[in-house]
């Protein structure tokens, strides 16, 4: 008998790298199938792999590479669900250094884990201290913070049905507006959001109606809609508000987005660090079902949830596509744009979970009404959301135009005196107290050399350690820089070097020539407004920071 | 404003262009890392920045496109400071970083992974993926923490790599490792060529040591139309057998107790011609013949059968063709005019749909293979018909797993489909085609219930196959095939059937579309195009055509008679029979690769006189009485005819061991000690007479106009650059023909108390009869034959995997250890013929083509002696 002869590669079944085409037309998304394959095995040994590989379409070369990526991923044992992570974000760095442990068990459980570095940044809790995720929930080892909503715009929109409603149980819809958009044509909706002048409200404020004319200008014989909730900015919660408390309003909007641009399909991306707002918006979206608003004699769109898997990146519209054809979470060279070549290489509007809450009140009160909120060139509302730091944190709608002091005294100011308020998470900015005035507004921020991001506003005290949390903020980048380029993957890990080694005279211009190299070369947004960011921040504080004993 | 400017200097964008692209075009030079021409933007090193004015950041001009009114600096300090602080970062990232493995893996025999020395520019996973097709590489973990990485131990040995090498090429550090490459010398020249394996043709640079005639590496030659750069493992890496220590160095001839001796050129020279003439002489024209080889230049092939048609008057002349295309050959002479591909290779990147029929390109022809499949990971629909699951067909939209030899069944029932859905082109058919009308009638008697039974193959499946095949008004289909629809009683009737699609479809003559054979040998296109066939003269012309022979006598002076000789299976069945007494073997071994061993031994024994003109000592040398040591395809000069017409220059590399010589001059010095009286001084000017004797096809072909990517025939004269398209403005031989013909199953179908049929053919690690290969390393990644059996069948007659087991035929026995595969339809075996000691052949019988005299070795009755 002769010894075993080593494979050959042209002779081994390789089912899933030939497929590799044919993910362009899949019926489950790839997403998906790993999900469920890795909630419920585990991570793939080699049959396993091949298997899974097979199912998604995808080369299994391809498909390691994805299943490294992710830090849900990473670390996934099938007990997955009793795994505790303690909230990393900005909003509860700042506290967890002075808060106690409670003693319950199963925070101490916590506490144990914390320490072996199994973190989530962020919980989207941060109206509240000290946060963690057990069981698909979210907890606290301080109080339980209340969590107040108000609206101080001559009109709410995007906090109408959750004011009224006592966040007992998630608001109804009569979808109202999606009645009357089926009633106009898909060209006259395009027209309306646009002449209302809605911008993107997760941060790069893109007029809407500007993206879907070009993605329902593409020819195409399958177009995608896709609701951007991977809310990924440690300070921002305003998202998983909007889905647990008003998120028939997100479907609306999407269903009516889906109609003007002519998209069969449509997806609800929520990251894995909110699971109760899946759930929400999965029973939402089954109680629309139900009800006929999904598939009707006007009008078909399924719609399909899909959970994020641990990655910031992937709230960038081209590194989300690519998650969900279940490949690496990396952002995508542009162009061709998402509207022109998006999910699958069809044409796509990647909108943000806040923008599309916007958009049913639109189509029920007209652009007019929505334009009489607001400025020139940011009309309507925009909601804030303030953290524990402050007396009542808490989203705010304001109209465009407010200025920050409006929304801040409406927060009942901070609990101690604060050096700065952080704006629009770590892609956003540092304001000082001396330009609280400045009004909340995209370009009058940009005047003033800040960016609005996406309205989350962390209150930054005197006290806080301005060194510990630079180191937090650059580790953060490490920790969730893709790996596409390398200024932004290897330059954000050169600068966490340079902040955890002992200060020397040359440290502050070897940051910043850094921090500008990286804002300067990077290939997308999040390495070039990060390090804007970052460098703002040391600017204001450089004199608490090199001074040597913050190293 | 059209223009845009780049340091000054103003162009005019081209649609599309990046700025990169457009900086090429005014010969500026862009630092990059990440990027390479033939492949996507990648946009990861981000070293190719550049400022345009009015941009508040530089730019990638990788993958940024270029504007008119756009104002580029490439080298502005702000952008040189740029560059040097990035390489700053890599490098301290580099110093920083500790590597996985010290030592270089030597697991594989060519390639080693030094992920030390790794820049993470993803090159190697990007040529993988977008040129070859392979899929090997991974990116493991993300940000400052990720890394390419192959499976799970970081080694191609296990990985689906195929060794092409492509990856090695392209890697810009010490990562990738090509151990074949050996250090330059102060002493190297780099040679183009082309390779001399199959019928692809791609050109290869070979870089040589010119003191110790050794070779160094061979590459790719990016701007060459074939390969675009890429190689496949047998002609990048299987070049170590030049140095084998069997090379054949010296003239041999037997002696009285059989064993060889050493002889002179004058000596073995005069012995042929003396020995041969005199055969004429005594015996006549027809007691003796020619095999050209298709691994063997024009010229030579040229010179061979005008020495034994002129000189010795005899038209027994034939080469392998005979046994693998030459039904191909024939059903497309028959039906267009022209016996050879209607397409050239750059048709797959304009098809709309491709047809593959007994071929599997990712293992016989990897370069068309690969191009084959990124074509179709673009989206173009293909359709696969083959009694095994190729490479191919998992990527296929449907694959017909039909049983062997059913062909003919198959595409009348595809014709049958097509034709009542109203898939054709109508005015193709009424302009182009002679009898459509006839043909409409057969269709009629075509019945679907039968095709299904007589092919295996199901409606559902045949009509998702009809109705992918594209129609010329949708760009019409590609119809690529090979030796399984060639090598089979019906393989003539296979190959016209098929064509009828193409004519159905409009599909031929337009670009994109048509028929496209995979030609196996590297110049076995080039060996039937110059004549070596008993019934045609250089370019196709028949023996008997009386223009024909009018301008040959005038050239050679003298002419064979009128009547066809003998074909390759009719000369060894003559030569066993006593009537052919002499033969001249150039380049071939048909003791082991022609089918029905014992038949072929025992004719080679009866034989009075063998001539081989070989490199190695191969299995039919043992039958010779003179043998020839020839140069390689690396040693000497002469042009090769790839599988789409296109003849391309081939240069010496390395001087041939010893005292072998280019048998193209063996050919003449024999010629003239036989009174031919031929002063060619060099190959060239036996081209130059080749264009003379068949102009219609080669009259614009000189080595003056070979340069770069060779001349595709028809070129018919100096103003002509040759033709990828045949039959562009109709067909050549007037107007197409369909072929009205009926599947009848071949004489090895249904044989009772032998349940299976065998298929015979090649692996992609090695070539044909394995001779260049087995003296490689190529034999370290497969070192023997296996029968492949279908894991159910292998269970049922209680067999394992490795087993031993003897099978058997009505022509003879083997034995073979068997490999379980899946690929293997239930019923059907599949082996190869790479390793003498298999003696596959023995296997396979006397089952003909009528037609073409081409053996059926892709069907033949066989059963399992466990």
């Amino acid at each position: 008998m002769p010894s075993p002869h080593p494979p050959n590669p042209s002779n081994q079944r390789q089912p899933s790298a030939a497929a590799y085409r044919r993910t362009r037309d899949g019926k489950e998304y790839p997403a998906s199938i790993i999900q469920q394959y890795i909630g419920e095995n585990g991570l793939p040994d080699a049959a396993g792999l091949a298997s899974l590989a097979a199912r998604v379409q995808l080369p299994e070369s391809t498909l390691r590479s994805t299943l490294s990526y992710y830090a849900d991923y990473t670390n996934k044992s099938p007990s997955s669900a009793a795994h505790s992570k303690a909230c990393n974000g900005t909003s509860c760095f700042l506290s967890s250094k002075d808060k106690p442990r409670a003693t319950s068990e199963a925070t101490t459980e916590v506490a144990t884990k914390t320490t072996q570095g199994d973190c989530a940044s962020c919980l989207g809790h941060c109206y509240q201290e000290n946060n963690y995720l057990h069981d698909n929930e979210v907890h606290t080892t301080a109080e339980t913070g209340e969590m107040a909503t108000q609206c101080l715009a001559p009109t709410p929109v995007t906090t109408r049905r959750i004011i009224a409603n006592n966040a007992t149980k998630p608001a109804t819809s009569s979808y109202a507006g999606l009645q009357l958009a089926l009633q106009s044509s898909p060209q006259k909706i395009i027209e309306t959001i646009t002449n209302s002048g809605l911008r993107g409200r997760g941060g790069a404020a893109f007029p809407s109606g500007k993206k879907w004319k070009a993605c329902a200008s593409t020819a195409s014989n399958q177009r995608y809609i896709i609701a951007n909730g991977n809310e990924g900015d440690a300070g921002s919660y305003v998202d998983r508000v909007l889905l647990e408390r008003d998120p028939h309003s997100v479907i609306e909007g999407l269903l009516i987005g889906a109609y003007a641009i002519g998209a069969s399909k449509g997806v609800i991306y929520i990251r894995s660090e909110y699971p109760t707002a899946a759930r929400i918006i999965e029973a939402a979206l089954k109680e629309a079902r139900d009800a006929g608003h999904l598939k009707n004699d006007h009008f078909s769109c399924e719609v399909t949830v899909i959970q994020g898997a641990g990655s910031f990146v992937c709230g960038e519209e081209t590194a989300l596509i690519n998650a969900i054809e279940g490949l690496r979470g990396e952002v995508r060279l542009r162009p061709p744009y998402p509207t022109e070549s998006g999910l699958f290489g069809k044409p796509t509007t990647v909108d943000n979970i806040e923008t599309l809450c916007n958009i049913p009140f639109i189509i029920e009160h007209s652009a007019e009404t929505y334009k009489l909120m607001g400025t020139a060139t940011s009309s309507g509302t925009k909601t804030l959301c303030f953290n524990h730091g402050f007396v009542r944190p808490g989203i705010i709608e304001v109209e465009f135009g407010t200025p920050l002091q409006a929304a801040i005294d409406a927060a009942g100011g901070s609990k101690s005196p604060l050096a700065a308020i952080l704006l629009g998470g770590p892609m956003g900015c540092v304001i000082t107290p001396d330009q609280w005035d400045t009004p909340v507004c995209y370009e009058a921020m940009q005047a003033r050399g800040f960016d609005l991001g996406h309205g989350s506003i962390i209150a930054l005290p005197k006290s806080a350690d301005k060194a510990a949390l630079l180191r937090h903020w650059l580790s953060f980048m490490a920790d969730e820089s893709c790996g596409k380029c390398e200024p932004c993957s290897l330059g954000s890990k050169r600068s966490c070097q340079i902040v955890n080694e002992p200060w020397h005279e040359n440290s502050q211009q070897q940051l910043d020539d850094l921090l500008h190299l990286i804002g300067q070369t990077s290939l997308c947004a999040f390495g070039r407004e990060i390090p804007r960011a970052v460098s703002q921040y040391l600017d204001v504080f450089q004199d608490e920071i090199f001074t040597p004993k913050s190293s | 404003m059209s223009e845009a400017f780049i340091n000054g200097q103003a162009i005019t964008p081209l649609s599309g262009e990046t700025i990169l692209e457009a900086a090429k075009r005014l010969s500026i030079d862009i630092p990059t890392i990440c990027h390479a021409e033939q492949l996507h933007p990648e946009g990861g090193c981000r070293i190719c920045l550049v400022e345009c004015e009015g941009e508040d950041r530089p730019m990638a001009a990788c993958h940024s496109a270029i504007n008119p009114g756009m104002i580029i600096h490439t080298d502005t300090e702000k952008v040189e400071t740029l560059r040097s602080q990035l390489h700053e970062l890599y490098d301290h990232h580099r110093h920083t970083i500790t590597p996985c493995s010290t030592t270089t893996q030597e697991t594989h025999p060519y390639l080693s992974l030094n992920l030390a020395a790794c820049v993470d520019c993803r090159l190697c996973l990007n040529v993988c993926e977008q040129v070859q097709g392979q899929f090997v590489f991974s990116v493991s973990g993300r940000g400052a923490k990720k890394k390419i990485s192959i499976g799970d131990l970081d080694t191609f040995a296990d990985s689906p790599c195929v060794a092409c090498g492509a990856c090695a090429d392209i890697c810009p550090t010490d990562a990738i490792i090509n151990r074949d490459v050996l250090n330059h010398s102060a002493h190297q020249k780099t040679v183009r060529s082309t390779c001399g394996y199959c019928g692809v043709g791609c050109q290869i640079a070979v870089a040589v040591d010119e003191d110790t005639n050794q070779v160094l590496s061979i590459e790719g030659v990016n701007d060459a139309l074939v390969n675009k750069g890429h190689l496949c493992a047998k002609g990048r890496f299987s070049h170590s057998y030049l140095k084998s220590g069997d090379r054949l160095t010296q003239p041999l001839i037997k002696t009285a107790d059989g064993s060889f001796k050493e002889a002179t050129w004058p000596e073995a020279l005069k012995l042929i011609t003396s020995t041969l003439t005199q055969m004429v002489k005594t015996h006549g024209s027809s007691s003796v013949g020619a095999f050209t080889s298709s691994r063997s230049t024009n010229e030579a092939c040229y010179l061979l059968q005008k020495f034994f048609r002129s000189i010795l008057l005899s038209n027994n002349v034939d080469c392998c063709a005979r046994v693998c295309h030459s039904s191909t050959a024939l059903a497309l002479q028959l039906v267009t005019g022209t016996g050879a591909a209607s397409s050239s290779y750059q048709d797959i990147e304009s098809s709309s749909c491709i047809l593959v029929a007994g071929a599997n390109p990712t293992e016989a022809h990897p370069i068309v293979g690969a191009r084959i499949k990124q074509q179709v990971l673009k989206g173009t629909p293909l359709i696969v018909i083959d009694p095994r699951e190729i490479e191919l067909a998992e990527y296929a939209d449907v694959h017909l797993q039909l049983i062997p030899g059913t062909n003919v069944a198959l595409f009348n029932g595809l014709a049958k489909i097509l034709h009542d859905n109203g898939d054709i082109d109508e005015p193709y058919l009424l302009e182009r085609i002679e009898n459509y009308e006839e043909f409409k009638g057969f269709i009629e008697t075509i019945s679907l219930p039968e095709i299904v039974d007589s092919t295996g193959v199901d409606l559902e499946s045949m009509k998702k196959a009809a109705s992918l095949i594209c129609s010329s008004q949708a760009g019409g289909t590609l119809f690529v095939h090979g030796l399984g629809l060639s090598e089979l009683e019906q393989g003539t009737a296979s190959v016209m059937t098929l064509c009828n699609l193409g004519m159905l479809t409009g599909s031929i003559g337009k670009l994109g579309s048509g028929m496209l054979p995979l030609r196996g040998q590297n110049n076995v296109q080039g060996s039937a195009d110059m004549g070596s066939m008993p019934d045609q003269f250089t370019g196709y012309q028949s023996v008997a055509d009386p223009a024909a022979r009018q301008r040959l006598q005038k050239i050679w002076g003298s002419l064979p008679p009128e009547e066809p000789g003998l074909t390759i299976p009719e000369m060894i069945d003559a030569a066993a029979a006593g009537s052919i007494r002499g033969l001249w073997i150039q380049g071939e071994d048909i003791a082991q690769s022609d089918p029905n061993e014992s038949h072929v031994r025992a004719a080679l024994e009866t034989l009075d006189f063998l001539v081989v003109q070989e490199i190695f000592f191969s299995e039919t040398c043992h039958f010779a009485d003179v043998i020839l040591p020839a140069a390689s395809y690396l040693e000497q000069e002469g042009t090769f005819t790839n599988g789409e017409r296109r003849i391309q220059h081939v240069k010496p590399v390395v001087a041939s061991p010893g005292e072998s010589l280019p048998d193209w001059l063996v050919v003449r010095d024999a010629a003239n000690l036989a009174g031919a009286q031929w002063s060619y001084q060099n190959p060239s000017e036996v081209m130059d007479e080749i264009a003379e004797v068949a102009p219609h096809l080669f009259g614009g072909v000189s080595y003056s106009r070979l340069d770069q990517n060779g001349l595709q025939w028809p070129c018919p004269s100096y103003e002509s650059s040759g033709t990828a398209t045949v039959h562009g403005s109709g067909f050549l031989r007037g107007k197409g023909a369909l072929t009205t013909i009926d599947y009848r199953p071949s004489s090895e179908h249904h044989i009772s108390g032998y349940p299976y049929l065998l298929i015979t053919g090649r692996t992609l690690h090695h070539y044909n009869v394995g001779t260049m290969t087995r003296r490689s390393r190529q034999s370290s990644l497969s070192s023997r034959d296996f029968l492949e059996i279908n894991p159910k069948d292998a269970k049922r007659e209680k067999i394992k995997d490795g087993d031993i087991i003897t099978v058997q035929s009505r022509w003879g026995q083997i034995a073979v250890p068997i490999k379980y595969s899946t690929r293997t339809a239930p019923n059907t075996l599949f082996l190869s013929f790479h390793f003498p000691e298999t003696h596959t052949n023995q296997l396979t019988g006397p089952a003909l083509d009528p037609m073409s005299k081409c053996p059926q070795y892709k069907a033949t009755a066989v059963r399992l002696l466990v």
